[in-house]
């Protein structure tokens, strides 16, 4: 399982370890909250170990941490990538997928960065924060020399203080209190009572709760920024006219159609931007844009699936990138409606890990994950989770034994009486792959268990039904998880958001809330209670694995594999966030 | 060659003998046409037996995965093992059953429409008429796609949207037959000898315009078996796992297409097989039954 | 004439206000509110998503929501976008030429192919030549543009590294590249009708060829091709005209799937793109203009009609 073909960095279980991290944590004084205290990733060395370190001021370090692969950047040319979908949102914050990065990637940053490899957080147009009480106060400076483009409204003034307050303030919709239901992640930024600018590159925040998550959700892709000049008008529908402070500016943009961006000559990232040009190629249809990939006429393409990453190690021209991500394939049981959890570890000992998900991903471009997802620090990893019931493939007899006596127990042997509908989001594609894998397993398994699938196409109908109504007995489900572990983590919490299963448990919810207001050592050690906890108990979740990420590129770029990793943007985003950093040869 | 030169029997000959002479002399001058029959009569057949005629199981996950056409396997399995012949032969079941049901219900209800509008007359009719100018102006596949997502996606909403939109379009055209059939003499003059509406419509009109009303319907079976497919390709139709040729087509065929090029081609050679034939059988029957052309000794 | 123009054009408001209502209605009977798609994915709760609703007037009776859109389509803008405020206008002008110009280069397609095709097998009506065309035009009809689509577009790309250029370029920047473009989705959508055209031709040809005045003038020793261009075509192309006045509607149907497959920035794309999101208003503008650009060709058609039949023009 560490082997993975074509991978250009080697194994990244060693450093992801929760024993390194902790040593680290400890000289620098607590984990991940204090590695942060230094506000700085530069860290060349990939210990973990950060003493010393100088608080990062902007020179560009805050990306890879190991060597790039294959010899000098080179500056120039033309990157092209493709998009299948036009933005109907304009507005960043109200987007709840990254449907409007293919823009704000170009133009735009967030405030703060993670660092692809451990996801640890990295400045970025915040160059320093410190750490005044854990989860309560925290203040903010600012990088030097950031500044806007010089158009209207922002006319090259430099980047401050107003800014982060008000993106901060926009983000929690709290700028907007009548028209925030559609703000995506304003659950991610409760508590926040006084944002002050401190002088014109200094923010201090304070908070009424603990919340210190809420720096890791700042840094989480889809929160680039905008200018402060949105609050007094500045029209987001006219792409072409929103003023830039990333790696480049806009040319043109006909939605739809095709767009063009050239370097931003002020940037203050240097060296980047490498390439002079980026231009996206919109196709409707991931069909056509796999030929235009093949045929050479884009340069970064998404291969979806284990079949697709094959044909790409079949061409030429091409090659293919895999590092772990933070995408989590899992299926919610909707305890409503099947509140014995008896029947959850059923499911979560008949599900065949192993051979669904090499069959689905392939060997190699997945791992096991327990509740909590083992891509992010503080989660048991996918090795401590291999060796649970039901993960480990050497007890498979004995778990499917268990499971049927636990069916049996709860008054369907051998799976009579019990009916299920396993709702997807697509008809095609790896979540449906799985849940035809599954069913047939169940099928051999047991035979007298009703189990059907139900894929609904539709986001807004699965929308409906899944997340507002509740009306599913099964979901299974690609979920992209928050960069932080007690982000996570609430998808166990009572009412949280991304608790589909509405499983309820006051200690978990107590241990959660207790995570918000906790850093470094205590805070691993209440997280690691929360999964023991988790396990013990059997939960409505059958958490299949997490997903590497694999992204298709030509021969000639370079770059991308040093941005890929759990902090990363995924590669779902990755080709619409990550143009500032490529280079070709 | 016409069927003057063709000697007849006489009218005392057997019923037997006729009907097979006749048939022999339908062969010789349509043969496409009756192939085409044969081939749909002979695919309907296949598809309603369909489970008697192959040892798989279209749901079943097989042990070998995307292997090309072999001797166990004719069309060759997909990315779960399963045979894609018999997945072709349950999927045809869905699109016989769409195009035949729907085409059935296109004609009775096109009939139905045209004799129930243009007897009741009046803001009746001229508020249905504006209603058919809309049905007609809206992309007819769209108007599909948001009532198959209203409605679901099941075989027997599908044959039923469908038929009930074509009968809509249809009953235009009934329309103006059967106000021209209205219009003749014979027909005026039962009416004013008392004859009931009712009686009219059976006795007079209903006989004119079958034949009409059959070759629309007819000259729909492919088009109406593409709907489906069409529907199917875009995600909307009958759902997966269960077969449709437009699904095979449109998912997994298209995702596999260089992998497993015969997930895509087979079923696509399926669909177009029987939309062919489906015209074909269709023109012959309009050339046949078309009182315009008859009596002309021409098709 | 002029009269008669305006009285059909009189009558289709009647059915434009039935159709702003039917789809008015029928966007919103599907399950998935436009706040269900908002949010899709995001973190929103319950309340949030009624909050939504409200904010976006659709807790409103469908009447309310119609009458108000009636006000819309008064005002010039065909309804504002529920996701950026924009007004539909502006949309649908920013996506209809690529539309108009595969709708056009189709319908041209269509008409000229079929007509010849239509017309050559009736005049040698059971020869090998009218075989083989009724052959190839109904093997075209069964094959479904998608399939074309992807067996063209995808087999050279993988195989051969090269494919036809899949992405849209406008005319005014780059006119060669930009009908080169056009060639496969046209061919995709051109030929399935030109087809339907065919069969119609033919039939209709047939009819004329056995009329008495086409015997005479046989009788009277005019060439064939004479007999043909000067008094046949003319007659047999009457139920053509209706015919592509009919295959309008159909045609659009067409381009919903040739553009989605073809990756043609038109109307179509952007129609199903709306109805994914549930943003009414667009779907409404987008329905209406089509609506109402059926019924102008149709009435246009009927003009012609009449102004080709002098039998008709007497009305």
């Amino acid at each position: 399982m560490n082997n993975r073909p074509g991978s250009r960095v080697g194994s990244w279980q060693g450093r992801l370890s929760r024993r390194s991290l902790l040593r680290g944590a400890a000289t620098a004084g607590g984990g991940l909250a204090a590695l942060s205290l230094v506000g700085c990733g530069d860290s060349e060395s990939d210990d973990g170990s950060s003493s010393g370190s100088n608080a990062a001021t902007g020179a560009g370090t805050a990306s890879s941490s190991t060597a790039v692969a294959s010899g000098e950047p080179q500056r120039g040319g033309n990157l092209r990538i493709a998009r299948d979908s036009s933005i109907t949102q304009p507005d960043p914050y109200r987007n709840a997928s990254g449907a409007a990065l293919p823009l704000y990637g170009a133009i735009s940053d967030r405030l703060l960065d993670l660092n692809p490899q451990d996801g640890t957080l990295a400045p970025s147009l915040i160059a320093e924060w410190e750490e005044v009480e854990t989860g309560l106060e925290y203040v903010f400076k600012l990088q030097p020399d950031a500044k806007w483009q010089d158009i209207a409204p922002t006319n090259g003034r430099p980047f401050d203080a107003e800014d982060v307050i008000h993106n901060i303030e926009y983000a929690a919709g709290l700028a907007t209190p009548d028209d925030n239901s559609n703000i995506a992640r304003k659950s991610w930024y409760f508590g926040i009572a006084n944002l002050e600018a401190v002088d014109d590159k200094t923010v201090r925040m304070r908070l009424s709760e603990p919340n210190a998550p809420m720096l890791s959700a700042m840094a989480e892709q889809r929160q680039p920024i905008t200018p402060r000049e949105v609050m007094d008008g500045l029209d987001l529908t006219d792409f072409e006219k929103i003023p830039s402070i990333g790696p480049f500016v806009v040319s043109h943009y006909r939605d739809g159609e095709s767009a063009m961006f050239e370097r931003n000559p002020a940037y203050w990232r240097t060296p980047y931007p490498y390439v002079d040009t980026t231009e996206i190629k919109f196709f409707g249809d991931d069909q056509s844009a796999r030929a235009a990939f093949f045929a050479g006429d884009i340069d970064i393409y998404r291969p979806n699936g284990a079949s697709s990453v094959k044909e790409v190690q079949q061409a030429s021209g091409t090659q293919l990138h895999i590092a772990p991500f933070r995408a989590q394939q899992v299926i919610f049981i909707n305890t409503k409606r099947f509140p014995d959890a008896r029947i959850w570890k059923a499911m979560h000992y008949l599900f065949d890990y192993q051979g669904t998900m090499d069959a689905v991903f392939g060997d190699g471009y997945w791992e096991l994950t327990g509740p909590v997802n083992s891509a992010l620090p503080g989660a048991l990893t996918p090795t401590d989770v291999s060796q649970l019931a039901g993960y480990n493939s050497a007890t498979r007899d004995a778990d499917i034994a268990e499971a049927k006596q636990l069916l049996d127990a709860a008054g369907y042997p051998g799976g009579d009486g019990l009916s299920f509908e396993l709702t997807q989001s697509s008809a095609s594609g790896p979540a449906f792959d799985l849940a035809v894998r599954f069913q047939a397993g169940l099928k051999q398994l047991v035979p007298d268990l009703r189990f059907e699938l139900r894929p609904e196409e539709d986001a807004a109908t699965f929308s409906q039904k899944v997340t507002r109504d509740r009306e599913f007995d099964m979901v299974n489900y690609l979920l992209y998880e928050g960069p932080d572990v007690r982000i996570a983590a609430l998808n166990y919490k009572t009412g949280g958001s991304r608790n589909y299963a509405s499983y309820s448990d006051p200690k978990v919810d107590e241990l959660i809330d207790r995570t918000y207001g906790e850093s470094g050592e205590a805070m691993f050690s209440t997280v690691a209670e929360i999964q023991t906890h988790l396990i013990e108990d059997g939960v409505p979740v059958i958490a299949c694995g997490t997903i590497n990420d694999t992204m298709a590129t030509r021969e000639n770029v370079h770059g991308l594999q040093e941005r890929m990793g759990p902090g990363s943007s995924g590669a779902a985003n990755l080709a619409q966030t990550e143009r500032g950093y490529v280079w070709l040869s | 060659m016409t069927t003057d030169q063709v000697q007849r029997l006489p009218a005392t000959a057997p019923w037997g003998r006729r009907r097979l002479r006749g048939l022999s002399r339908l062969v010789r001058e349509e043969p496409i046409g009756v192939v085409s029959l044969a081939f749909l009569v002979v695919a309907g057949m296949a598809a309603a037996a369909a489970p008697l005629l192959t040892p798989y199981d279209p749901y079943e996950l097989g042990p070998d995965a995307l292997t090309g056409p072999s001797l166990s396997h004719w069309a060759g399995t997909d990315q779960y093992g399963r045979d894609v012949l018999t997945r072709i032969l349950f999927g045809a079941r869905v699109s016989l059953a769409v195009g035949l049901g729907a085409a059935f219900l296109s004609t009775a209800g096109a009939l139905f429409l045209g004799l129930v509008f243009t007897y009741a007359g009046g803001w009746f009719d001229y508020l249905y008429q504006r209603f058919v100018e809309t049905v007609i102006a809206l992309p007819s596949l769209v108007l599909l796609m948001v009532l198959v997502q209203i409605l679901g996606p099941s075989v027997l909403m599908i044959i039923v949207i469908l038929g009930i939109l074509s009968a809509i379009r249809g009953s235009r055209i009934m329309r103006s037959a059967i106000l021209a059939v209205k219009a003749e003499d014979y027909v005026q003059s039962a009416t004013s000898v008392g004859a009931t509406s009712i009686r009219v419509m059976v006795k007079h009109i209903v006989p004119n315009v079958i034949a009409l009303s059959i070759v629309t319907a007819t000259l729909q079976l492919g088009s109406l078996i593409i709907s489906e497919a069409s529907l199917s390709f875009l995600g909307l139709g009958i759902r997966p796992p269960t077969p449709s040729w437009g699904g095979m087509m449109g998912g997994d065929g298209r995702q596999y297409i260089i992998q497993a090029p015969w997930m895509l081609i087979a079923p696509a050679v399926a669909l177009c097989l029987t939309v062919i034939a489906a015209n074909m059988a269709g023109d012959m029957l309009r050339d046949r039954l078309d009182p315009r052309l008859r009596g002309r000794g021409a098709r | 004439m002029a009269r008669y123009a305006l009285k059909t054009f009189v009558t289709s408001i009647p059915t434009l206000l039935i159709l702003v209502f039917i789809v008015v209605a029928l966007v919103r009977l599907i399950p998935g509110s436009t706040a269900d798609a908002m949010l899709a994915d995001s973190d929103a709760s319950a309340e949030d998503t009624e909050r939504l609703r409200e904010q976006l007037g659709l807790d409103r009776s469908i009447a309310h929501q119609y009458v108000a859109y009636l006000q819309n389509i008064a005002d010039g803008s065909l309804g504002y976008s529920l996701y950026d405020g924009r007004p539909v206008r502006e949309f649908i002008q920013g996506r209809i030429f690529p539309t108009a110009q595969l709708t056009v280069l189709a319908l041209t397609l269509s008409s000229v192919l079929g007509i010849a095709i239509g017309t050559v097998s009736a005049v040698k009506r059971n020869s090998i030549l009218d075989y083989v065309l009724r052959l190839s035009v109904n093997t075209s009809l069964g094959i479904p543009n998608f399939v074309v689509a992807t067996v063209v577009v995808l087999l050279p790309a993988y195989y051969w590294g090269w494919s036809p250029p899949l992405n849209y370029v406008r005319f005014s920047e780059d006119p060669v590249r930009n009908l080169i473009f056009f060639i496969t989705p046209v061919l995709s959508l051109g030929t399935g009708m030109a087809a339907s055209v065919a069969r119609v031709t033919r039939t209709s040809t047939l009819e004329v060829l056995h009329l008495d005045y086409v015997r005479t003038a046989r009788a009277k020793g005019l060439g064939e091709k004479t007999v043909v261009f000067r008094h046949v075509l003319r007659n047999s192309l009457l139920p053509v005209l209706t015919l592509i006045g009919l295959q309008v509607a159909a045609l659009i149907s067409g381009v919903v799937i040739v553009e989605a497959v073809f990756s043609i920035p038109g109307l179509g794309t952007l129609l199903i793109e709306r109805i994914r999101n549930r943003d009414y208003p667009v779907v409404q503008g987008i329905t209406l203009i089509t609506g109402m650009a059926v019924i102008v060709i149709n009435l246009v058609v009927e003009l012609l009609y009449g102004f080709l039949n002098p039998r008709l023009r007497a009305r």
